[in-house]
């Protein structure tokens, strides 16, 4: 069984080899029963810097290709520094890795819900 | 003697197989598209080939355009008619396990619904509602000729 920590806790073993250089990611598990576990991953990542999004979301596939398996389904947001700051001005990379150390499920997002 | 002539016509079959995959399509690089494509059964590989190539439009979807048995590709849907395209061929991936097997290799892509414009891949759900907010899905849909050019004004004012 896939948990969100599992597919954080990949992401961020990825970091080290720099296939994808995360600055900050969020994990939220939205399973409602029925089909099988679904998430919602947000991904900040200069490797994404002016790559389309296809591309993007072929990366993150790759990466995630073991725990997409055993997953029924999977929602992908993938930023740039850059455009995650554009969309959320307070944010930047260094609370993030902060974040990410203390909190690594991202579980404390209100939307996630289920289990 | 025998035996090399039958790894020849082996080879043979599979060179034309991997060329004939390789002139399908600008999406993925040739050997991308072999590798993905090796294991996908000889009927759905033709009924994807097929349906793509016959119709501008087609939704590789859990369940059909007037019916989705999914959010995902009832997003999908939506988001096409929001744009105010009227004829979308949907194949419905719920009715046919070789398909709904068979497309994520295919397209290599994880997951369905998968959206296919004049017979290139274009996205799955979050690509398709990414390129609505962005604009770029109009603009596609425009220069593909899939909207007609009264729905063009708005694109081509933008751009001037």
């Amino acid at each position: 069984m896939v948990s969100a920590k599992d597919i954080s806790d990949r992401l961020l073993e990825d970091k080290k080899d720099k296939e994808i250089d995360v600055a900050h990611v969020e994990v939220v598990d939205t399973t409602q029963g029925g089909c099988g576990s679904m998430f919602v991953v947000t991904i900040v990542s200069d490797t994404f810097d002016r790559m389309l999004p296809l591309k993007r979301h072929r990366l993150v596939h790759s990466v995630l290709k073991k725990e997409i398996e055993g997953i029924h389904a999977i929602t992908l947001s993938l930023f740039s520094v850059a455009e995650y700051q554009a969309k959320f001005p307070s944010w930047t990379p260094a609370s993030a890795k902060q974040d990410n150390k203390q909190a690594p499920e991202a579980s404390n997002d209100s939307n996630g819900s289920s289990k | 003697m025998f035996r090399s002539g039958l790894n020849n016509a082996v080879l043979r079959s599979v060179t034309q197989r991997s060329l004939l995959m390789s002139s399908r399509g600008a999406g993925l690089a040739p050997a991308h598209r072999y590798l993905a494509a090796r294991f996908i059964t000889d009927r759905a590989k033709a009924m994807i080939d097929d349906t793509i190539s016959q119709n501008d439009l087609v939704v590789f979807m859990k369940g059909t355009p007037d019916e989705p048995m999914c959010g995902f590709s009832r997003a999908v849907i939506q988001v096409l008619q929001m744009h105010g395209v009227d004829e979308i061929a949907g194949v419905n991936c719920l009715q046919d396990p070789e398909i709904r097997e068979g497309i994520k290799e295919y397209t290599d892509w994880p997951t369905i619904p998968q959206v296919y414009v004049k017979g290139e891949f274009i996205g799955g759900c979050d690509v398709m509602v990414q390129m609505h907010q962005s604009g770029e899905l109009h603009e596609l849909l425009v220069k593909e000729g899939i909207l007609k050019a009264d729905a063009e004004a708005e694109v081509t004012d933008k751009e001037q």
